[in-house]
């Protein structure tokens, strides 16, 4: 074929002036049926070539305008594509589908490039609007759990709008404080996603950015996993990508669709607790004790109580249960979506408000979008989309509210928190002494306002067939206000909880944060069909991208008047502000070459050039090739087998750093400025981290092999992926002597690996007319390793949680190790090799003289963070407009420190302490390798042999032992079931309603699992390490929605 | 117009593009310290530091460098100190 590409410039731009062609337009109308003879509602028809097109009705009828030789394109979901060419004066064109046909399935790839999935050599998921909503989660992020091999999900708890962290195919850097995320990707516009800590923000569970969006305006989500997939985005998609497209009108009447959801929820898991023991301590009630359950018996401390002239002690509230509430939470959408052949769009409005189980915590999301499109001509089309989001709330301190109920004696109900003048109400000294946990969060608040803007906009134009220009400019901007308070005592000397007056009496801290993220790309696309047979398809483009960050927070402490939260009202303010800028520059190319529909093979180059590196070394390049065979092209398939592809790729992609590392800088010390004889003076010290002139870029280079086999019919799929990905010259910040004058030194020090398997099986055992079932398995396996760090460098350090009596579990990395191992004091084994960086659990316990168990405080791996595997089984039957779908979801072989359990055991609330009044004999031998024969006491004080065991076993011995909280989190839970009815079609005839349908679902309904805390899902925060420490967590819940969606 | 004529321009375009690169890229000096300190304040720093040091030394405690004023968060991780397997622990670790 030879295009008329020699007309020239003028010609061209006639052409796009002069919308109508030489034909003769002439409508046409039909109807659009399945291989059943039932109507298809919702078939898309498409003119080639022209980007106009049309859907059929409810009756499967459709219409549009064509000219002759037009060729109008037939595509549904699930059903084979036909085309058909209008004949002249043809008017009546009727197409049946066949159903079943799925080979041709088009995939989004990086840069929003539409591809064939069997043209791809690596391994790419898509979830649709339907998997994305099913679940009801407000978290876009958590929408993904389970649905997608190799993305692990960990959402921190069950609070409104809370941060959840998505890690794809492991942990890809050595830096304690490395984004190992992902990058999301909005309509061609990549889009923050960032946990900002700022103004107190870390300990209160603030929301990540992607937590904004409003999950029912996705269309689709697709999941990049590894280098191969996402090297054409570059260096910011080092850890995958996920692009998320939103959804746009389609030609046709005007729709207006309406969803209204309505949910409740509560905590899906309690810690156990004892409810035995009462306030005091070595077993003597006294109801002013520090102490809540060190104590007597309640029925003990009742005998006493009279003749010490002390009040009747109380029973024992379960103030772990007492102290949550039932949350709830509504959520309205309405958008209006329509268009013609040349413009389309959609709006949608949205409206969250959400309270939590955990008492004062709530959030709200107020949410507009408006997508359109328009078709300028044959050649040129562009379009835009606009997103503004208001949300915040006031976010929780659950680590300090979970800490305070450990202390908080049982005998007093903990939602009694407030007196009438305002004061609050503690556990001792009849109420004037001891932190109100409740207290603390109706009046220590964090509340932040984010105003979010989102924009894009993007042409094309098309001056040849063969050959396309895109450009697509975008904006992500967003302001934070944050506002932290605690207020003053109600009058001098009043009860306050502890966090009000840590900083004098009452405080205001108020944090301004603004992000602008802006992108541009451009691209050009050619496409040639260089024989029949060989097809090649040519792509270049540029993009450029900067972010720019300001920070501000202002600390006010020692209010004036105790409940006026304005930073006039404070006595002492201090404020800082951090600037963050980040420029990057990218040249990419592609060259795909197809052969025979059967052979794929695609190169790809990219430069990036980076500010955050030194002059020298900032641009550097990267390369990926894949390959894609499609065997049934080639040779004939067993009968059995419908369709299998065989796939290869490899890339090597860079990496800059964090802004900033490359000097040595002075910053002031705490405390200045000072004041000396009214004049100020602003002092300066050397920053103890060195920046390095000469780093040059991280490297991840990465393999991947995959295969995709679909048998009976493509009655039966499975998907398998191997990876292996190398990260070499990872920049960190590698800890030195203090003697050099620094701390760290930022170096290029360190190499890690990770590998893995990933398998999708997808089945329909059962599909007939009506009734229709589908399997889907996921299975996923990384391996992590440590390759290399620093010479001289003995570990790093990725985080630490506190235990008492040493027994702090802290995360470290070593050579030859996984991430994530949990490091702890643990009970000292008899007979091992005492350089064991392992804790032999089989090995007898040493027992020491005294009839204890001998703490080993060299610390030794207790486990490990990094599950070794995980998956999930999805269920969807259909029976005509009823579809019931069940998913289960497991973690299997990680490990969790509990640091709720630690100090269970050290206030005496955890059951096992029940045995407090008992002797034994510990199993175990003591230092000369005979069994141990030692009767000892468990409980406080003088026990009944006359020995003084003073704070007794559980605080003397037991929870100096991190061994005891590092407990294993495995997990299987029934993570959704969900219900839907879509009310028939003949039922909604002659009355303005076009579709109404109505949804229940149940998020977590049931949970298995070894571990003693909270849901081990959730974890301490948003950080790398976090999800090795649970305990005073947000707890998870299980929650319950009711969905109505009706459309007009 | 033709396909190499439009090669051309999208080539020019993209090399515009990328020709304003150099200075555009030179936004990596720290805005939020300072690279050269006036002497005045170096001053008043180390002497406050030396006399809370002598202040630390005389309650029993060790001295604090001057240069480091760790804030105690828990949320951002620290790095552990230098281990040497050939040196004590706390020697001089060697860096190139």
């Amino acid at each position: 074929m030879k295009p008329p590409y020699r007309h020239g410039l003028l010609a061209v731009l006639l052409l796009i002036f002069i919308s109508t062609g030489l034909y003769a337009q002439q409508a046409i109308t039909g109807t659009v049926t399945g291989d059943q003879g039932e109507a298809l509602i919702g078939v898309s028809i498409l003119i080639k070539g022209s980007g106009s097109g049309t859907v059929t009705d409810l009756d499967g009828d459709y219409s549009i305008t064509a000219q002759e030789q037009d060729v109008l394109i037939f595509s549904y979901t699930g059903y084979g594509t036909v085309t058909r060419t209008v004949n002249p004066g043809e008017t009546v064109i009727d197409v049946e589908l066949q159903a079943g046909a799925q080979l041709d399935e088009v995939v989004v790839t990086a840069l929003g490039i539409s591809r064939e999935r069997k043209a791809l050599g690596y391994a790419v998921e898509e979830i649709d609007n339907e998997a994305i909503v099913r679940s009801q989660q407000n978290n876009l992020v958590n929408a993904l759990q389970g649905q997608v091999a190799g993305v692990q999900v960990s959402s921190a708890g069950g609070g409104p709008g809370q941060a959840s962290r998505i890690i794809i195919r492991g942990i890809n850097s050595l830096d304690p404080n490395a984004n190992n995320e992902p990058l999301f990707v909005v309509d061609g516009i990549p889009v923050s996603n960032e946990t900002n800590d700022a103004g107190g923000g870390g300990s209160r569970n603030v929301s990540n950015r992607i937590a904004d969006l409003n999950p029912q305006d996705i269309e689709s989500m697709t999941v990049l996993k590894g280098g191969p997939a996402t090297a054409l985005y570059g260096l910011r998609a080092a850890n995958g990508a996920i692009i998320i497209t939103t959804k746009r009108g389609k030609a046709g009447r005007l729709s207006i669709d309406l969803t209204s959801t309505y949910g409740t929820e509560e905590v899906n898991k309690f810690p156990e607790t004892q409810k035995t023991y009462t306030q005091g301590y070595e077993g003597v009630y006294d109801p002013n004790s520090f102490w809540p359950s060190w104590g007597p018996t309640v029925a003990e401390a009742r005998d006493t109580a009279a003749a010490n002239g002390l009040p009747r002690p109380g029973d024992l509230y379960n103030n772990f249960e007492n102290a949550y509430v039932r949350g709830d939470q509504w959520r309205n959408t309405i958008s209006v979506s329509g268009g013609n052949e040349k413009a389309t769009f959609r709006t949608s409005i949205s409206h969250l408000d959400h309270e939590g189980v955990l008492p004062f915590s709530t959030y709200q999301n107020t949410s507009f979008r408006i997508n359109a499109n328009y078709v300028a001509s044959e050649k040129f089309t562009f379009g835009g989309g606009v997103n503004y989001i208001r949300s915040g709330g006031n976010r929780v301190n659950a680590d300090r509210f979970n800490e305070r109920l450990v202390y908080w004696a049982p005998q007093y109900d903990v939602q009694d928190y407030i007196r009438e003048d305002g004061s609050m109400i503690g556990y001792r000294n009849e109420g004037t002494v001891g932190n109100n946990p409740v207290y603390g969060e109706a009046t220590n608040k964090f509340i932040d306002d984010v105003d979010r803007y989102i924009g894009n906009l993007n042409f094309s134009y098309s001056p040849l067939p063969e050959l396309s220009i895109n450009y697509t400019v975008g904006l992500d901007q967003y302001s934070d206000f944050r506002n932290y308070f605690g207020q003053g005592s109600v009058f001098v000397g009043a009860p306050n909880f502890e966090d009000n007056l840590a900083n004098g009496n009452g405080f205001v801290t108020e944090t301004r944060i603004r992000r602008r993220d802006v992108t541009s790309n451009i691209n050009a696309v050619y496409t040639k069909d260089i024989t029949p047979t060989l097809n090649l398809r040519f792509l270049a483009g540029f993009d450029a991208y900067d972010s720019n960050s300001d920070q501000v927070t202002t600390i006010g402490n020692d209010l004036d008047i105790f409940d006026f939260f304005s930073l006039n009202n404070a006595a002492d303010i201090r404020t800082s502000s951090t600037l963050v800028d980040r420029r990057l520059l990218g040249l990419y190319g592609d060259l795909s070459l197809s052969y025979l529909n059967a052979v794929y093979f695609t190169v790809t180059g990219r430069n990036d050039w980076s500010s955050t590196l030194p002059r020298a070394n900032r641009s550097f390049f990267y390369p990926s090739v894949s390959l894609g065979v499609v065997l049934g092209e080639l040779t004939q398939l067993p009968d059995f087998l419908s369709f299998a592809k065989l796939r290869a790729s490899y890339a090597g992609i860079g990496k800059d750093t964090d802004p900033y590392r490359t000097n040595v800088v002075y910053r002031n010390p705490n405390g200045f400025p000072i004041n000396v004889n009214n004049v100020n003076v602003t002092g300066w010290t050397r920053d103890d981290q060195q920046g390095a002139p000469d780093l040059k870029p991280e490297r991840t280079n990465t393999i991947e092999f995959g295969a995709d086999l679909r048998f009976f019919q493509n009655r039966l799929s499975l998907d398998a992926t191997y990876y292996n990905a190398k990260s070499v010259d990872q920049i960190i910040p590698v800890p030195v002597s203090n003697a050099t004058g620094f701390s760290t030194f930022v170096l290029n020090a360190g190499s890690m690996r990770n590998q893995g398997v990933e398998l999708l099986l997808k089945g329909t055992p059962v599909v007939t007319t009506d009734f229709r079932w589908d399997v889907n398995l996921n299975y996923t396996r990384n391996r992590n390793e440590v390759l290399e760090i620093f010479e001289g460098v003995e570990d790093i350090l990725i985080g630490s949680s506190f235990g008492y009596a040493g027994s702090s579990a802290t995360i470290r990395l070593i050579e030859g190790q996984p991430y994530g191992n949990i490091y702890g004091r643990s009970y000292a084994r008899f007979g091992v090799d005492e350089d064991d960086l392992f804790l032999d659990r089989d090995a007898p316990l040493l027992i020491g003289e005294d009839g204890f168990p001998v703490i080993e405080t060299n610390q030794k791996i207790l486990g490990n963070t990094q599950p070794d595997w995980f998956g999930a089984l999805i269920n969807t039957v259909t029976y005509r407009g009823l579809s019931f779908s069940f998913q289960f979801d497991t973690r299997q072989g990680v490990q969790k420190y509990n640091q709720q359990g630690n100090f269970f055991s050290a206030f005496g609330i955890a059951p096992y302490t029940l045995n407090r009044n008992e002797t034994i004999v510990f199993e175990g031998v003591t230092a000369n390798g005979s069994p141990n024969t030692t009767p000892v006491f468990l409980g406080q004080g003088d026990g009944p042999d006359g020995v003084d065991y003073g704070a007794g076993y559980y605080r003397n011995t037991y929870r100096g032992s991190t061994e005891n909280f590092v407990e294993d989190a495995d997990w299987f839970r029934l993570r959704n079931v969900s219900l839907r009815y879509q009310l028939p079609t003949t039922l909604l005839q002659n009355i303005f309603v076009q579709s109404a349908s109505l949804a229940l679902t149940g998020n977590n309904l049931w949970l298995s699992t070894p571990y003693s805390g909270f849901d081990p899902e959730g974890n301490r925060g948003n950080g790398n390490g976090d999800d090795g420490f649970g305990g005073f967590t947000y707890p998870s819940v299980r929650s319950f929605f009711v969905t109505l969606n009706v459309g007009f | 117009m033709n396909t190499p004529r439009t090669f051309f321009l999208v080539a020019v375009v993209l090399l515009l593009l990328s020709g304003c690169g150099a200075d555009y890229l030179d936004v990596n000096e720290n805005p939020n310290a300072a690279l050269r300190p006036p002497l005045d304040g170096l001053l008043a720093s180390s002497s406050s530091a030396t006399a809370n040091n002598q202040f630390q030394i005389s309650n029993g405690h060790t001295a604090t460098s001057s240069s480091i004023w760790p804030a105690p968060t828990r949320l951002i991780p620290t790095i552990s100190i230098c281990r040497s397997a050939a040196a004590e622990p706390g020697a001089i670790c060697t860096i190139p």
